[in-house]
Parts: C-alpha cells; sequence; structure tokens
C-alpha cells in the first residue's frame, strides 16, 4: 500500500456558466519519502491537485488516501486538522503573516500542533536562526521562503507540499531552497510533493508526474535522481 | 467611446460590488433619513398646527371683559385696522348629566361662531352643522355614552344663575375645535374642578345680548406663524393697542352702565330711606311693648303679695282657731273622763249597798220562812254561812248572829222564836233602812252625772260643728296657696318671656340698623365711587400663550427640535467616518485597474471621474431615498407619539429641499470628495506601480514589546492581537469612533429618558408632597367655609393656607416669570413641599431673612447664593437664601414674615392639602367644591398624568434615537470589520491553511473587533457623559428642570447594547470567514 493514493479523482469548478474540469480521474502513487514533482503547463490542474492533496478542497468524485486517511471523506473540521497536523504548505508568494516575526511566523504554526519542533531549531535548519526577529518585510525572497519551509516543516508533517516555491526567485536563490527541500526529503524521510512548470528541475526527483489538461499525462520513475547542486536551468 | 467603456466598468463594479454599494447607500441613507427626519419633524409638527389653526381661523385674541360686550363694542373692535375679524360670543359653564350610573359632567357650553366668519370655526368629524338654538355639538372627549343623535341636558349648580336660553339639546354632530388640541379642557369652579369637555351650540340657544367673550383675529399676524416670537410681539403690541384703547371703545356702553348704575343707586337709596323708617318704628314698638310688658307685670306682682299677706292671715287665725279647738276637746275629754269615773264610782256603790240590801232582803227572808222551822244544832251549814254572813249587822244593841243562832236553834214553840224573829227582822229593817238611805247620795250622783254628761255632749257637738268650719276654711286656704304659686310662676314666666322678647327684638334691631349702615355705607361709596366703578370698564386680554394645548404643543414641538439639533449632527459625523474608510478603501482596491486604465492612456479626470461617479451615484441615490422616507416616517412616527396628548386632524410632511440638500452634501464632501483625493493620490504614482498591488502594510514592532518581561509573558495570540491592533490603527480608530459614537448616543438616549421620565416622581412624588392644592378668592368668609369644609371631610389629614402669586424675578438684567409661594406657617410647610438640596437631600428651611428659589431659576439668573434679587412690586430687593431641587417651573418660597417685608400684609388664597393614602380623588374633589369656596382644585396625581403622557411620547421619540444608533452601529461595524477582513484575506487565508480550526480563525480576526468594541464603547460612556448634559441642557426648556445626573443602568444598558451589536457583527462575519477561498486567495500576487 504506498503511502499517498490518488485513484479516479474529479474535480471541477463552475462559476456561473463557466464549466472546467480541472482534474479528470488523476490517480497516482507517492511512496513514504518520495520526492515527487509534479509538472505540466499552466491550467493542467497541477495547483488543483495540490490543493486536493493538501485538504484545501475536497474531490467531486474518486478517492485521495494519505497514510490510511481517506482525505476525500472528511468534513470540514476533519480537513481542518489534517492540514493542521498532517501538510505543511510551502506557497510561490510564501505567505508570512506580515505582522509577525521570522519566528512568530513559525510559531503561528507550531502553535497549534501537538508536537512541533522547536522555532527556533527550525528557522537554524534552514539557517536564518540571526534574523529570527525580522519581520517578512525585512527579509530577502529567498530568506521569506526559508522561513516558509520552516514554517511548514516545523510541525512534522507526513506531507510536504510545495506549490512553485522557486517561481518568484532568482536561479540562485531557487537552488537553495531546492535544496533545502531535497535535504528533508533525503535527510528526514519527509514525503515531499513539488509542482513546478519548470521542467529543468524535473531530474532532482524520485518522481515525475506529468499533467496536461486535467488528466495524468505520464507518471516517470527516476531511480536516480541528480542532486540540486548539477542542475542547471 | 472609450469614457462610454469606462462607464461601463463603473456601473459593473457598482454591481458586482454589490454588497459595498448597498453598504455605503444604506449608511448614507440612514443618516441621511435620520438628520432630516428628525430635524424637519418640529418644523413640521409646528407647520401642521400652524396650517390647522389658520383653516379654523384660531382667534389670535380672546378678549374678556368685566362687563360684557355688547353690540356696539364688537363693531367699534371691528372697524379698528388692526383687527382683522373680530366675532363675539358666549360660555357658560355647567353639568351635564352623562348617564345614570356615571358622575354628571362638567361642559362648557360656547356658541358658535356665525357663518359668514372664520374663527374658532369648528371641524365637524361628524354629523351636520347646528340649526336651531336646541342642537348642539358634542366633541372627542365628550363622554361616550353620548352619540350623536342622542339629547343632551344642561344643569346648572344650585345656585347658579345661566345665560342658557336652552336647557336641552339635540346633539346632531360631533366637531374638533383648534382651541382646544390637547385633551386638557381647563378647570371650572363646579363639579371636581376640571371641565370635562366642550358643547358647541348656536348663539341662539344664550338669552343675554351681551357677549361674554370677544374673539379676535389681528391683521399683522396674518403672515407670521404663530409659533414665532415675531408673531408673539405682534399679538402683544396689538393686545396693548387695544387694551390702550379700551376707554375709547368702551365710551357708549360705560354710559349706558353709568345711567344704569345712577338708576341703581336711586333706586338703593330709596330703599335705604325705607328700610330706615322701618327700622325707626321697629325701635319704637318695642319700646313701647317693652313699657307695657313690665307695667302688667308689676301689677301682677303686687296683687301675688297682696293675696300672700292675707292668706298668711287666714293662716294665722286657722292656726289659733285650730288649737283653741285642740284644747276645748281636750277639756271636755277630761270632763267626760271624770264624770265616767264618779258614775263608775257611784255605781259601784249603789250595786255595793244593793247587794247588801238584798242580802239582808234575803236573810230576812230566810228567818221569816224559818219561824216554824227548828235546826238541830250544830246548824246546818248555808245557814251558819248566813249567820257568818249577817254577823256584820252586829251592833251593840244587837247581836244579830248570835240571835239568829238563837233563833234557829229555838224550837218552834218558842216564843222567844218569834220575838225572836220579829227582832232580827226589825234589825234587819233598820239595817236596810240604813242601807238605803246610804244609797241615796249615790243615786243623787248619778243623776247629776246623767245631767252633766247630756251638757257635756251637747257641748261635744257644738266644739266638733266648729271645727268642720275650721277643716274646711283649711282647704279652701290651700286652694288660696295653690293659686297663689300659680300666679307666681305665671308672673316669672311672663318675665321670661318678656326678657327674651326684648333681646331677640334687639338683636334683630341692631342687624337691621347694621344692615343700615352697611347700607348707608354701600350707598355712600357707591356715590362717591360710581365715576371710577363704571367708568372702568375692565378688559383682559388673553392670547394664544394662555391656551394649554398651544403652548404645550409649541414646547413640544421646540424640544423636538431641540433634540433633533444634536443627535444627527452626531450621527452624521460618525456615518461621515465611515463613507470616508470605505471610499478610500474602495479605490485602493483598485488601485491595479487604475493603473491598467492608466496605462491604456486614459487620463487621470477620467478615471477619477468613475469613482466620483460611483460615490455621487451612492450619494444621490442614498440622500434620495432617505430623505424621502425619513421625511416621511420620522415626523409621522413622532407625531403619532404626540397624538396621545394633541388632537390634530393630521401631520402634512412636504419635502424639505433644504435638509435633502444638506445631506446631500454631506454625503458627496464624504465620499466624493473622499474618492477624488485618494484617486488623485494614487493617479501621482506611476503606472507600472500601480499596476502591482500596493505593499501591504510593514509589520511593526509595537512599544510594549520592549517591556520584555510583560511581553514575553503574553500568550502569543495575544501579542498578534496587540500587534494587528496598531498596524491597522487607522481603521481601529474608526471602529472605536463610531462604536464610541454609537455607545454615547445610546447612553444619551437613555439618560435623555431617564432625566425627563425621572421629574415626574421626584417632582409630583418628592418635591410637591402635598396631593391636592386649592385655589379660593382670598376672601375671609370661604376660607373660613373651607376650614369648616376640610375639617369635616375624613379624607383630608392635614391642610395648610398660603398664598401663591406670579411676579415677575429680575437679577443680573434677567428676569422671569415666577410662581411666589408663601405658607401661612413656615413650620408646617414641610409637610406639604419639600425643600431640599438635590445633591446632598439636606432639607432647607424657609427662614425670615431671604427666600428659596428653584435651582434651575438660580442657573437661569446666573445667581449664588446670598445675592439679592428684586420681584415685581416688592418695596426691596431680598437675599437668596437657598437654590432647592424642583423641575417643573420657576418658584420662589418665602415665609409670611419675609413675604410681608416685601408686599405687604399677606393675604391668603390657596390651600394645599393631604388627603389619606387610597382616598377617591373625584369624590374628594366633588366634597370638597361643594361648599362653593374654591375656585379651582388641582390634583397632584393629575398634573403627574399630564406630564407622564409627555414622558411616554418622549419615550417613543427616544426609542427611535435609540433604534437609528443601533442601526448605524451595526452598519459601521459591519462596514469596517469587512474592510479588515477584505484587506487582510491573505492573511486569513494562511492561517487557515495553516490549520486553524474556524473558532480560531474567528478569534484570530474577531479579537481586535472586541478589542475596539471594548475600547469604543468605553470612550462612549464617557463621551456619552458629556454628550447628554448636552443635550439635556439644549433641550430643557426655561421653566422645566431635566433630573441631571445619568443612572448607573443608562451606561450599562447602553453598553450592554453596543456589544449585542458588536458579536451580532461578529456573528454575521462569521459566514464571510467561513467562506474565504483559501486555495483562491494565496494566488494573488505580493
Amino acid at each position: 500500500m504506498p503511502f499517498v493514493t490518488l485513484k479516479e479523482v474529479c474535480k471541477d469548478y463552475i462559476s456561473e456558466d463557466i464549466h472546467v474540469r480541472a482534474a479528470n480521474r488523476v490517480s497516482f502513487d507517492i511512496e513514504q519519502g518520495e520526492l515527487v514533482m509534479i509538472v505540466g503547463p499552466s491550467g493542467a490542474g497541477k495547483t488543483t491537485v495540490l490543493n486536493l492533496l493538501g485538504g484545501m478542497d475536497q474531490p467531486d468524485s474518486g478517492e485521495i488516501t494519505v497514510d490510511g486517511l481517506r482525505i476525500d471523506e472528511l468534513n470540514r473540521r476533519g480537513l481542518t486538522r489534517y492540514r493542521r497536523e498532517d501538510v505543511g504548505f510551502v506557497f510561490q508568494f510564501y505567505n508570512l503573516v506580515q505582522n509577525l516575526t521570522a519566528i512568530e511566523n513559525i510559531e503561528l504554526a507550531s502553535e497549534i500542533c501537538k508536537d512541533a519542533a522547536s522555532p527556533i531549531e527550525m528557522l537554524r535548519k534552514v539557517g536564518l536562526e540571526s534574523r529570527a526577529s525580522h519581520f517578512p518585510a525585512q527579509l530577502s525572497g529567498g530568506e521569506q521562503q526559508r522561513v516558509s519551509i520552516a514554517r511548514a516543516l516545523c510541525k512534522n508533517p507526513k506531507l510536504l507540499l510545495c506549490d512553485e516555491p522557486t517561481g518568484a526567485l532568482d536561479f540562485q536563490t531557487g537552488k537553495l531552497i531546492l535544496q533545502q527541500l531535497q535535504n528533508s526529503c533525503r535527510q528526514d524521510g519527509m514525503t515531499v510533493v513539488i509542482i513546478t512548470h519548470n521542467r529543468a528541475l524535473m531530474p532532482m526527483a524520485d518522481k515525475v508526474i506529468e499533467l496536461r489538461g486535467g488528466k495524468v499525462a505520464s507518471v516517470t520513475k527516476q531511480d536516480r535522481p541528480v542532486p540540486v547542486a548539477d542542475i542547471n536551468w | 467611446m472609450g469614457k462610454q467603456k469606462l462607464f461601463r466598468n463603473t456601473l459593473r463594479s457598482g454591481l458586482r460590488s454589490g454588497g459595498r454599494f448597498l453598504s455605503l447607500f444604506g449608511i448614507i441613507a440612514i443618516s441621511a433619513g435620520f438628520f432630516s427626519g428628525l430635524k424637519v419633524t418640529g418644523t413640521d409638527m409646528k407647520d401642521s398646527a400652524e396650517r390647522y389653526y389658520r383653516e379654523t381661523g384660531l382667534a389670535d385674541l380672546h378678549l374678556r371683559s368685566s362687563a360684557g360686550f355688547d353690540e356696539a363694542e364688537i363693531e367699534l373692535l371691528a372697524a379698528r385696522d388692526d383687527v382683522a375679524a373680530v366675532c363675539g360670543g358666549y360660555q357658560e359653564t355647567v353639568f351635564m348629566p352623562v348617564s345614570d350610573d356615571a358622575a354628571d359632567a362638567v361642559v362648557r357650553i360656547y356658541s358658535i361662531p356665525p357663518d359668514g366668519q372664520l374663527i374658532n370655526r369648528p371641524v365637524l368629524t361628524e354629523g351636520r352643522m347646528p340649526e336651531k338654538p336646541d342642537e348642539c355639538l358634542i366633541e372627542a372627549q365628550t363622554p361616550a355614552a353620548i352619540r350623536v343623535g342622542d339629547k343632551v341636558r344642561a344643569v346648572p349648580q344650585e345656585g347658579q344663575t345661566t345665560l342658557l336660553d336652552k336647557t336641552e339639546f339635540t346633539v346632531v354632530g360631533r366637531a374638533d375645535s383648534s382651541m382646544y388640541v390637547d385633551f386638557e379642557r381647563g378647570s371650572a369652579v363646579i363639579g371636581n374642578g376640571k371641565v370635562d369637555c366642550f358643547l358647541l351650540v348656536p348663539p341662539d340657544a344664550f338669552s343675554s345680548d351681551i357677549y361674554t367673550d370677544a374673539w379676535l383675529c389681528l391683521t399683522d399676524t396674518a403672515d407670521l406663524n404663530s409659533f414665532s416670537s415675531e408673531y408673539l410681539d405682534a399679538v402683544h403690541a396689538a393686545s396693548d393697542a387695544i387694551l390702550a384703547d379700551r376707554k375709547t371703545l368702551t365710551a357708549p356702553r360705560a354710559e349706558e352702565l353709568w345711567q344704569a348704575a345712577e338708576d341703581q343707586l336711586a333706586e338703593q337709596k330709596q330703599k335705604l330711606e325705607e328700610s330706615k323708617a322701618l327700622y325707626e318704628s321697629g325701635v319704637k314698638q318695642l319700646e313701647d311693648a317693652v313699657k307695657k310688658g313690665k307695667a302688667e307685670l308689676k301689677k301682677a306682682e303686687d296683687d301675688l303679695k297682696a293675696g300672700r299677706e292675707q292668706l298668711d292671715k287666714q293662716w294665722a287665725d286657722y292656726k289659733k282657731n285650730a288649737a283653741d279647738y285642740e284644747k276645748q276637746s281636750a277639756a271636755l275629754t277630761q270632763q267626760q273622763k271624770t264624770m265616767d269615773t264618779q258614775e263608775q264610782q257611784a255605781k259601784a256603790e249603789i250595786d255595793r249597798l244593793n247587794g247588801k240590801i238584798s242580802a239582808l232582803d234575803h236573810a230576812a227572808d230566810v228567818v221569816d220562812s224559818f219561824r216554824d222551822f227548828q235546826f238541830s244544832v250544830p246548824l246546818p251549814d248555808d245557814i251558819q254561812a248566813l249567820i257568818n254572813e249577817m254577823s256584820e249587822y252586829d251592833v251593840p244593841e244587837m247581836n244579830v248572829s248570835q240571835s239568829m243562832r238563837e233563833y234557829f236553834a229555838l224550837p218552834t214553840d218558842s216564843e222567844n222564836k218569834w220575838s225572836l224573829a220579829d227582832d232580827i227582822s226589825g234589825h234587819f229593817y233598820n239595817c236596810k233602812v240604813g242601807l238605803l238611805n246610804q244609797r241615796v247620795p249615790y243615786q243623787d250622783t248619778l243623776n247629776q252625772l246623767a245631767v252633766n254628761r247630756t251638757e257635756l255632749k251637747k257641748n261635744i257637738e257644738k266644739l266638733t260643728a266648729s271645727n268642720q268650719d275650721v277643716i274646711k276654711v283649711k282647704d279652701e286656704l290651700n286652694a288660696q296657696e295653690k293659686k297663689l304659686t300659680e300666679a307666681k310662676l305665671e308672673i316669672s314666666r311672663k318675665k321670661t318671656d318678656l326678657e327674651k322678647e326684648e333681646r331677640v327684638e334687639q338683636v334683630r334691631l341692631s342687624d337691621a340698623k347694621r344692615d343700615l349702615e352697611d347700607g348707608e355705607a354701600a350707598v355712600a361709596e357707591a356715590e362717591q365711587s360710581i365715576g371710577s366703578a363704571v367708568g372702568e370698564i375692565e378688559w383682559y386680554a388673553f392670547d394664544r400663550t394662555e391656551n394649554p394645548g398651544w403652548s404645550s404643543y409649541g414646547e413640544d414641538a421646540d424640544r423636538v427640535d431641540r433634540i433633533a439639533k444634536v443627535f444627527p449632527v452626531f450621527f452624521l459625523l460618525v456615518a461621515s467616518l465611515v463613507c470616508l474608510t470605505t471610499m478610500t478603501r474602495m479605490v485602493e482596491e483598485q488601485r491595479t485597474e487604475i493603473g491598467t486604465c492608466k496605462a491604456l492612456g486614459y487620463s487621470g479626470g477620467s478615471i477619477a471621474a468613475q469613482y466620483l461617479l460611483y460615490a455621487v451615484l451612492a450619494s444621490v441615490l442614498g440622500t434620495a431615498v432617505g430623505t424621502v422616507v425619513g421625511e416621511q416616517i420620522f415626523p409621522r412616527v413622532i407625531f403619532i407619539c404626540y397624538q396621545m396628548m394633541y388632537r390634530f386632524p393630521q401631520i402634512r410632511c412636504p419635502y424639505h429641499w433644504g435638509y435633502a440638500g444638506i445631506c446631500l452634501a454631506a454625503a458627496l464632501l464624504c465620499t466624493g470628495v473622499t474618492a477624488a483625493a485618494t484617486c488623485g493620490s494614487e493617479m501621482r504614482e506611476m503606472p507600472a506601480m500601480l499596476m502591482r498591488p500596493k505593499p501591504p502594510k510593514k509589520g511593526k514592532r509595537v512599544l510594549l514589546e520592549k517591556w520584555k518581561w510583560l511581553w514575553n509573558r503574553l500568550s502569543f495570540h495575544t501579542k498578534v492581537t496587540i500587534r494587528n491592533f496598531f498596524r491597522y490603527r487607522a481603521r481601529v480608530l474608526m471602529t472605536v469612533i463610531g462604536i464610541c459614537g454609537c455607545t454615547a448616543l445610546l447612553v444619551t438616549g437613555f439618560g435623555l429618558y431617564h432625566s425627563i421620565a425621572a421629574i415626574v416622581d421626584l417632582q409630583f412624588g418628592e418635591i410637591l408632597v402635598y396631593d391636592a392644592a386649592g385655589i379660593y378668592d382670598g376672601s375671609v368668609e370661604n376660607r373660613e367655609l373651607l376650614r369648616d369644609t376640610l375639617d369635616q371631610t375624613e379624607a383630608v389629614t392635614d391642610y395648610l393656607f398660603g398664598t401663591v402669586r406670579t411676579c415677575t424675578v429680575r437679577a443680573n438684567e434677567k428676569s422671569y416669570e415666577v410662581t411666589v409661594t408663601v405658607p401661612e406657617e413656615a413650620e408646617a410647610f414641610s409637610k406639604f413641599v419639600t425643600l431640599r438640596d438635590r445633591k446632598t437631600k439636606d432639607t432647607f428651611t424657609l427662614s425670615n431673612d431671604g427666600i428659596i428659589i428653584n435651582e434651575k431659576l438660580a442657573k437661569l439668573l446666573g445667581i449664588r447664593i446670598g445675592d439679592a434679587v428684586t420681584l415685581t412690586d416688592a418695596a426691596k430687593p431680598v437675599t437668596v437664601s437657598a437654590a432647592a431641587e424642583s423641575y417643573a417651573l420657576n418658584r420662589i418660597w418665602m415665609t409670611p414674615a419675609c413675604y410681608e417685608s416685601l408686599f405687604g400684609e399677606q393675604e391668603t388664597n390657596c390651600v394645599f392639602i393631604n388627603e389619606q393614602p387610597g382616598t377617591d380623588e373625584d369624590a374628594l374633589a366633588e366634597q370638597i367644591l361643594q361648599s362653593d369656596s374654591l375656585m379651582r382644585l388641582d390634583f397632584n396625581s393629575h398634573s403627574g398624568d399630564n406630564f407622564r403622557k409627555l414622558v411616554k411620547a418622549l419615550g417613543y421619540v427616544v426609542a427611535v434615537i435609540i433604534i437609528f444608533s443601533g442601526l448605524l452601529a451595526l452598519a459601521v461595524l459591519y462596514n469596517l470589520a469587512h474592510i479588515n477582513i477584505l484587506e487582510r484575506i491573505r492573511e486569513l487565508a494562511t492561517v487557515k491553511v495553516l490549520g486553524f480550526y474556524d473558532k480560531e480563525v474567528y478569534a484570530y480576526v474577531l479579537r481586535e473587533n472586541i478589542l475596539s468594541s471594548l475600547l469604543g464603547i468605553a470612550a462612549g460612556l464617557i463621551v456619552g457623559i458629556f454628550l447628554c448634559r448636552y443635550v439635556v441642557a439644549t433641550a430643557e426648556v426655561d421653566v422645566v428642570m431635566f433630573a441631571p445626573g445619568i443612572p448607573w443602568y443608562c451606561f450599562v444598558l447602553a453598553a450592554v447594547m453596543t456589544m449585542i451589536f458588536t458579536l451580532l457583527v461578529n456573528l454575521l462575519l462569521r459566514r464571510k470567514l467561513r467562506a474565504i477561498d483559501m486555495a483562491g486567495s494565496m494566488k494573488a500576487i505580493e
């Protein structure tokens, strides 16, 4: 039994007269400790799948199982608990709370989680302990994203979901972030799912799932993923 | 073309953000409605009343004359330039029986003005106008038992003379009169002192030619609103002018009256002469009668005395006779006794002698018989006994016993025997003769005695006969004695009668004399004063201020006006702030769009125009709807409230463009100018900058963080809340101000209500503790009559006479009308009126060296304790010794001594009455008024009731204010909180994504709301104190003091209600928060 399973998942978005099938019978598995990359062009349904996986939205049909938990069957509160306990998010635009310092942003997550890691420890891990009491506006984009990663990781999630984590960053910084993600996967055994439209990143993943038009176009397992440092784009 | 597209964009964005447009529109509409509605209410009320007065031609001036008005006077008045119309009329107050089980109503009957004149025209609400003298109109206040078509009777009080020609009327219709717009019908001197309703009859129903009233409409007031001061000035000027011309106007009538008075005087004099003569003859008659009576009495007394003397003499004779008789009678009795003794003795002697004789005879017989018989010796016993018996006759010459013995023993043959026998018999004979001789004197005595006795008997008979006479004399004397006593009684009775008669007659005469003197004095006075009494016909002018309905309605409208002064302005202020925020936010949100349009080459002006258009649209629509609805609803609702107290046919609510203009200007200023200004500042930036959203506000440390010790101890969420609180301080400030305004309005609303409501219980429950006050004419007779009545009335526990008068008080170049109250006994006054300090509740006592005034008056005059004030007609200024708590009317209290020093001798004219708890006041009133000594009687419970009605009406006004404050609070809070959520939607989405439960999310953001609400409430409670104080001060009229101070429950209510609004808004916002689309919100660029 794989760690994460999506089976025949469908999701429609209906707004007024426009009917969009964002996910059409999507099925794939993810093993524990894998670094999975979901790629595809804009509008392929990457974010929809990520939202469904992250418990931010619910499928219209199909099954989603995470570590034995059928999250498609959860109610509002169950989903919230799932997000709270089991999932960490990293967004393209970091989504840090502007009015909280770096450490406080991490605390925002750790406060509500049962066995959270120490926020300052997490900051150290991402190399920002010296900037703990800085506000987001005082940090660079990369630093903000690292805080974001620290916030996602501090609650020891089962799944780390990243939506275009390097989309707003320059090459070097992006690489640093990806390194960070790869490290958590490799060193801490974290299951990481990264969404990107940048196909150049594909070699670093254990598995690459390609979406097109809301459907799974291909699932490629790569036995020998390339370290981030060796990737160039 | 492009402009059209832009315009379409505006419309579309207006529709798309329907909620925002609606809330902007709503705030503008609510505040415009509230502002204009409340502002126009007072004006509408007055204008409607004014219109009603005009349509019915309510008289500007009401004249009454000491002599009534005749047709000529009315014509003279009508001919004046300053009088537009005049109408003579009648009024009379009588009883009207209602039904068998209800008390008679006191009804004031007015004559209906003739058809041609528009003065005090009744407005028919039912039926038709009267056409015949015995037809009448009833009114709304007429007891329900009487309906159109019924017959009613007018019954005068006992001894009351009326001008009414008819006493029975057929009710042909029902009407309102603009003379009575409230439900008070004035006071009467009959019944319970209160007029219950009025009745309108044709003038023909009155018998008099002399009108009792003259009703005037003035020329100068034609174009003036009667609630304006210009109107009152014009009326005063006209009334002064008319009163000044009074002499000319009344001259012909005065002449007539003069003649009549002179005739009357002559008649009076004649009568006086007659009664004088009558009196004098009376005096003479009395004197004669008394003299005669006295003479008669004297004679009777003399007769009595003579009779007495004679009788006494007779009595003396009688007594002597009686004594004689007794003496004689005794003597005769003695004689009789002696005779009886003598007779007895004589008889006894005779008997003895007779015995002896018979014994001798016997012995002789025996001796004789035994001549032939010899006894053996001893002799038989009986013989022996005989011998013994005869031994007494033994004499020396002859021993009888010896002889006898011998004799008997001698034999028969003896010679001796016979001789012996003869001897013996001879002896015996001798003895017998001796005895017989002895008996003779006794026999004589007896014979003598018998003679004597006959004589004695004759004497006794004579005496008895004479005694009978004496007894007869005694009876006679007794009878005479009785007669004498009767005569004596008769005399004393006559004497008393005479005295009494004399006394009575004297009293009558002295009365007559006094009357005569009075008459003389009256005639003398009349003679002297005939000029002034008749020449001075007094006229009294009453303008509309004397009409209680008119003036209290005006005051009520003013009160609404005054409340409308502050409330809506404050309201508008708060609403403006919200509009400001909303507009700013809207323009900022559309930043990208502005940038795009600018990049596309649209000019700044045309871009700004679309926001201006949006603002103008919201403003115009909001103002239009708000003012149209508000200016209709507010006056009508408030008018309906006041219809509890007033009877006006209807209110008219014209649209007031002015207030609509003000509202529109304010709305445009807040929305349009804000939009333009915000656009302007946005547009200064480069389009490229604009294309990117405005960077979110940077996080900042708050000052509190410097205090590490405390900061580190705060919970994480508290820290977040505090930081956010300061981060969005502009909006927080808006919220705080909005909530503060709402709370302050609520505090003011409740406080104002309390201020008014509390007056009733304070004034009529604690200050004026007497139950009733009566006014009488000040005469000693009525005072005594009243005293008797009150003493006899069981329900009256206590009463106190006093003086009440109005005068004008002056100080610091200000003057006010005041009611001066002077109790007869200052010490007892505390049982009737509590004079105390409002704050300390210390009671004041009246002292001779100063007056006590009410607190409000002190404030109005701007004086302190110890300052002096001047009263009109007072001899000197007087010191104010205390300012006492009192809420209605301006009052002065002083001691009789103080009064005397100012105005001269005190003449009491009122009485304060305390009654037993639970007294039926109607019955009490009737009982007290029956004595006819009072001019009016007012019960405090009644005055209190009127006030309570006013409070109720004001209560509704305040309720409307409170409801609108609540709506405002809701609108403000919702709008601001909504903006807050919109601005921070990413942050909230993030928090949700992080797995905050719904509750935690609500808490995360609403905590700030609650904190700002609490701050707002706290501020509002404080601001409320001042606002309330200000509103109370503004709404107060001169003669009323609202109870100052806001009780704690007003604060609690205001706080709780605001809190409820806050929670309500929070509840609404929860749905918004729940609906936040996490995925969508995260997408936006940062």
